[in-house]
């Protein structure tokens, strides 16, 4: 006769292995039928290069659209100037303007984040980087996703921002975290470079690597 | 290899029956041990959603049964083991879910009555994130984790298949297991050691080459580690054969691989006398190398060692366990170099560790120091952006110093840091113990990503680690306290700036008080009381203001039969929910069999152990776990 405890053993082994392997479904919510018909009608953007669109290096990036500044220096980092910018402004088939695009992304939160914008005394700041290499067809976007409490990140915040580390290249805010289809929000900050030829994502960064970015950005910008 | 459940318990029923029969039958010169551990973990909100969050929604409401067997056979001189892993989740969120949960938030808290573009447009892209955070989660897999033969005499040791390794203190090698951080990597491929002696000296020589084997899911999170054909040329696609792979969905049509198994070939020579033992250890990694193909991606990750081809680790150890009566000294000193494709050149990294035990009765003093420059752990080839959960696998574990328990080196701290930490214990009595640690470092890669190591004040972290306690023994070793009360001043000297526009040196600090008391009680039962209460504070990256953070757990244990357990924690940084609760029960079968059930909350945040860190979310649900020895 087995004890209790041997049942028990026994029994439970043979529990946990069903429950291991039994039946089960996921689960599927339903999509309601007002939202299905608001995203029928609103359409898709049309975009100025071809898919198949992907979010992994070697794919080719989608269009994403942002409120932002070109130059938020010059618009004294002022958020009702805000306007619209979209990767499509970068994108440019000839490589005459444009080759490479290195998007960054942040949060407030972040400390990295900040020493990548405002550089130290043996690091060149993310505004100096630019400068030195804009002639060659790089340019930079960066992004603000969240504040310092991991709330979405507003205009204002982005003026803090942008006017802390005196930011003069295209900066936006990313409040739905568009960018977070390339890299989570924990592995900030996020680099990414992109062949505006092609729209192409050649490089995918997370955290703070300077070495290995900037060695990939100059391999990229060099001509073959 | 994706499977059914039905299939996943055909599979998993035949292969306990045929162990346990095996075990039963077994002949004399045969032995036969199998064990399981099951685990069901049902998770409900933790609490964590965050708007526009997705992986903070990702982390709620599911369920996973993770079963692992573990079969060992022996015979005489040779072994035999097998560890199957598998998982099968019977709930997960689904990415339509997540993304109508986020348009609620979105929305204040409910969807709208109508629709606008902008709900169309906000639901797509979370619905489309949603679908790519999900398509490497909650997969149902069974699949050998470990397996290994192995043949043992007293001057030959050779081992096929999964082997863990160490060299020296782990400067060049370390691949173990470490439960804590749910981690378990090893090497596949062949280990030998030789050993012989020669008068009064023996030597061991040992040679290893293998491919990295981490554990390929994580309960946590669900998240799988996939490889497949376009990472694994050659011989990995024997030792990759049955393992997890990349999964594709509607959202990720074209999966890619998030680990390209790593390649490392190592050897060491020890030689020892009496009073001395000589070591000389070195360990090649290389990474895979794309063949061209446009679907191949050979480099996933963004720090310097991740993206280096290859790196070459190399080091000399002495070992003096005798200087006069009272002394023990250890002293190791290591080099690396990497080689990288993409023009980043990196100067040769370098690191001296020394550890010193010296007895003074009653007076005990350990003293470990270390000074790293550009020196970095073999961190795997995982896809970080794909498994996060995975960043911490890697080969190598320099020595922190510190304790194992430690969470506070932040970023890069060991990779450019000189240092070392004193214990000293005095016996006040036979029963009573007292003790003082103190930690001093200078480190230069905290704050500053300093990849090359650059020692200008500009970079530097000044780091004091003090801690005073006791420990207090009775009822014939039965009872015992230990308490201590320490704190961590951290600042640069350099002043930095917030993004509040806040401006200080304080990087981080913190007081806290450490615990664990137990009392004996008579008759087999005893009542453990252990803590943790931080006051921490950092100023950048952390909470504008000083908060509190801690856990307290008190235990009723009757042995041999069981405990039950209650626990607070609390954590006052408004990022994360402020109390958690729970309850835990075990139940003994035998010495080797256990049932254990924890109901309730348990904060999430960074966990360490030996300076191997991983962010974990915090957890509210039920675990069961049965963990039974045949």
């Amino acid at each position: 006769m087995p004890s209790f405890r041997q049942l028990v053993r026994q029994r439970f082994a043979l529990l946990m292995l069903l429950a291991t392997v039994g039946c089960g479904s996921k689960e599927h919510d339903d999509i309601p039928d007002g939202l299905l018909s608001a995203i029928a009608n609103a359409g898709s953007a049309t975009t100025a290069w071809e898919g198949p669109y992907g979010n992994r290096t070697g794919d080719v990036i989608a269009e994403h659209c942002f409120d932002g500044w070109q130059d938020p220096s010059a618009a004294q980092f002022d958020s009702e100037s805000m306007s619209e910018i979209c990767l499509s402004d970068f994108y440019d088939p000839t490589g005459n303007t444009s080759r490479i695009l290195h998007i960054s992304t942040s949060a407030g939160w972040c400390a990295s984040c900040g020493t990548e914008y405002q550089g130290t005394a043996s690091r060149p700041s993310l505004s100096a980087r630019w400068q030195q290499r804009r002639a060659q067809g790089f340019a930079v976007l960066g992004t603000l996703f969240q504040d310092n409490n991991e709330n979405p990140a507003t205009p204002a915040d982005a003026s803090i921002w942008t006017e802390l580390y005196n930011v003069d290249f295209p900066f936006a805010v990313d409040p739905s975290f568009q960018l977070g289809l390339y890299a989570d929000e924990s592995v900030q900050p996020f680099n990414m470079l992109i062949d505006t030829t092609t729209m192409t994502i050649i490089t995918q960064l997370e955290g703070d690597n300077p070495e290995v970015l900037w060695s990939a950005v100059d391999q990229a910008l060099t001509p073959n | 290899m994706p499977v059914s459940p039905l299939r996943s318990c055909r599979v998993l029923l035949a292969v306990t029956s045929c162990f346990v029969s095996a075990s039963a039958g077994a002949q004399d010169e045969w032995s036969a041990e199998v064990s399981t551990s099951s685990t069901l973990t049902v998770r409900g909100d933790n609490r964590n959603t965050r708007p526009s969050g997705v992986a903070s929604l990702a982390d709620d409401d599911f369920s996973v049964a993770h079963n692992r067997i573990d079969t060992q056979l022996a015979r005489g001189e040779w072994r035999a083991g097998l560890q199957l892993d598998g998982a099968w989740y019977p709930s997960s969120p689904s990415p339509e879910r997540i993304a109508l949960e986020l348009l609620q938030i979105e929305n204040g808290g409910q969807l709208p009555a109508n629709y606008s573009d902008a709900d169309a447009t906000y639901f797509l892209q979370q619905y489309q994130r949603a679908g790519d955070e999900t398509s490497n989660r909650f997969r149902n897999w069974v699949y050998p984790a470990k397996y290994y033969a192995r043949y043992s005499s007293r001057h030959f040791d050779v081992r096929a298949g999964d082997f863990y390794a160490q060299f020296g203190r782990g400067l060049v090698l370390s691949v173990r297991k470490r439960d804590a951080l749910a981690g378990d990597t090893s090497l596949r491929g062949l280990k030998s050691t030789g050993r012989f002696r020669a008068g009064d000296w023996r030597f061991a020589l040992t040679g290893l080459a293998g491919s990295g084997n981490p554990l390929r899911i994580d309960t946590a999170s669900g998240r799988h580690l996939g490889t497949d054909s376009s990472v694994t040329p050659g011989w990995l696609t024997l030792t990759e054969a049955g393992m997890p792979q990349p999964v594709g969905n509607e959202f990720v049509p074209r999966p890619q691989a998030s680990y390209a198994p790593d390649q490392l070939i190592g050897a060491q020579a020890e030689a020892g006398a009496k009073n001395l033992r000589l070591g000389l250890h070195g360990v090649r990694l290389v990474r895979f190398r794309c063949d061209g193909s446009d679907d191949c991606t050979d480099s996933f990750g963004g720090s310097i060692a991740r993206a280096a081809r290859s790196i070459n680790n190399g080091s000399v150890s002495v070992d003096l366990p005798h200087v006069g009566e009272r002394t023990s000294l250890y002293g190791e000193f290591a080099v690396q170099s990497m080689a990288h494709d993409n023009g980043v050149s990196l100067e040769t990294g370098h690191a001296a560790y020394l550890s010193a035990n010296i007895d003074l009765d009653p007076v005990n003093i350990d003293i470990e120091a270390k000074s790293y420059r550009r020196f970095y752990p073999l961190r795997a080839n995982i896809d970080t952006g794909q498994a996060r959960e995975f960043i911490g696998v890697q080969y190598s574990t320099p020595p922190t110093t510190e304790p194992v328990w430690n969470d506070t080196q932040f970023e890069s701290f060991n990779t450019c840091v000189t240092g070392g930490r004193a214990r000293i214990d005095v016996s006040l009595s036979r029963k009573v113990l007292s003790f003082l640690r103190l930690a001093r470092y200078n480190t230069w890669a905290e704050t500053v990503a300093n990849e090359s190591c650059i020692t200008v004040d500009e970079n530097l972290n000044r780091v004091w680690d003090i801690a005073v306690g006791s420990e207090v023994t009775s009822d014939k070793g039965r009872s015992r306290q230990v308490g201590r009360i320490g704190t961590r001043l951290d600042y640069t000297d350099r002043q930095m700036e917030t993004a509040d526009g806040y401006v200080s040196q304080l990087s981080y600090t913190e007081v806290y008080v450490r615990y664990d008391f137990v009392r004996w009680l008579g008759r087999g039962f005893s009542l453990q009381t252990q803590g943790w209460h931080r006051r921490r504070h950092q100023r950048l990256g952390g909470p504008a203001e000083p908060w509190m953070q801690g856990f307290t757990q008190t235990a009723l244990t009757l042995a041999p039969y069981g405990t039950v357990a209650i626990g607070i924690e609390y954590d006052q940084n408004p990022q994360f929910p402020d109390r958690y609760y729970n309850a835990s029960l075990r139940y003994n079968l035998d010495s080797a069999s256990s049932l254990s059930l924890f109901v309730g909350q348990r904060q999430g945040g960074l966990r360490c152990i030996a300076g191997i860190c991983r962010v974990f979310p915090p957890f509210e649900g039920v675990r069961l776990n049965a963990s039974l020895r045949f």
